[in-house]
């Protein structure tokens, strides 16, 4: 590609994927694991749940991963921030229902997001552990962090009520309801 | 309707329908694009501008209510020492990443800063939250404005 650069105004190249020989995937037949590669976390979430309003406040995050050996670990970390607040909106803030097939929150006037004052400090750790095939020994960390936050909020808010948690956002409205009975 | 107003520290002069938009006026007739529009609905502060010294979203303001005032974009916020440090630690922290939200910040910790100089964690995540960011989670950004008050001792 470099050589024939400014040879010619269009020129095309082409190049097959080949899959490393630790990916066991037969592309004909469909089988095998396309995904070798798993990145994995924990999280720890503090609730305190107001038992006249039914509010969540979240008091601490905590959160350890293993992706690998991190490229950029600043860049990780406001990844996994991001991540995690992303997913703390997701569990208790953000509601997004529809009717007739529109969507009822229109904007953030009516779709709300968490803000500064609604998080607490999110402590993270990354677990190095360099893994051989990635580049520079990394693994992935993109959507990782998002999807561990809510049902670790979720399992908190359970734990401090004593009832099944079985949906979110917990919303004020819906954690009445599940306690009902329970007054 | 004719409205003078102080913009980034230079005198200047419209003529323009006095219900259109700071944040548009600020855009289109003087080019200061580092004001952005997010929600347009002042809700997330991406838009935000200083109006004598305080935080202002520039998405709800009508430019007619501007007459005679000193307005501060990032633009004009640029060239000083303090802005200077801001930059700094948002980069040191890592508090920028998609940086869509970022010159707004920027404004909103040149206001807190000005009236508190050394805000607690409380106080910083108080003096941002009208603000809205989606990528950072912002504890980061919360570092770079702490770092800010104690590497800036003395300016604001």
């Amino acid at each position: 590609m470099r050589e024939s650069w400014n040879s010619a105004p269009e020129f095309e190249l082409q190049e097959r994927y080949e899959q490393p020989p630790f990916v066991q995937w037969d592309q004909q037949r469909f089988k095998g694991d396309a995904y070798p590669v798993y990145s994995w976390g924990t999280n720890v979430v503090e609730v305190e749940v107001d038992s006249l309003t039914w509010e969540v406040t979240v008091k601490g995050i905590w959160a350890a991963y293993d992706i690998g050996t991190p490229m950029d670990e600043r860049i990780v970390r406001g990844q996994i921030e991001g991540g995690i607040a992303q997913g703390l909106g997701y569990a208790t803030m953000e509601v997004m229902n529809s009717s007739e097939g529109r969507f009822m929150q229109e904007s953030l006037f009516d779709y709300v997001i968490p803000t500064a004052v609604d998080l607490p400090n999110i402590h993270s750790t990354l677990i190095e552990n360099e893994y051989e095939y990635g580049p520079f020994g990394a693994k992935c960390a993109g959507e990782l962090p998002f999807v561990g936050a809510a049902p670790a909020l979720a399992s908190a808010v359970q734990h401090a009520l004593g009832v099944p948690i079985t949906r979110i956002p917990l919303t004020p409205d819906y954690l009445r309801e599940v306690t009902q009975g329970e007054d | 309707m004719k409205i003078d107003f102080i913009l980034n520290k230079k005198p200047v002069h419209i003529d323009t329908d006095p219900l259109r938009r700071l944040l548009d006026v600020l855009r289109e007739d003087f080019y200061l694009t580092g004001v952005k529009e997010g929600c347009g609905e002042g809700e997330c502060g991406a838009c935000t501008v200083l109006i004598g010294g305080e935080a202002v979203c520039s998405c709800i303001v009508p430019v007619g209510t501007v007459a005679n005032e000193k307005i501060l974009t990032i633009e004009g916020f640029r060239s000083t020492a303090r802005y200077r440090i801001l930059e700094k630690c948002f980069i040191d922290a890592g508090a920028v990443q998609c940086g869509f939200c970022t010159p707004g910040f920027i404004m909103a910790a040149e206001a807190l800063l000005s009236e508190n100089p050394r805000p607690d964690e409380t106080e910083i995540r108080q003096g941002i939250a009208g603000n809205l960011c989606r990528c950072t989670g912002y504890s980061m950004i919360v570092d770079a404005i702490q770092r800010a008050s104690v590497q800036g001792k003395g300016l604001w």
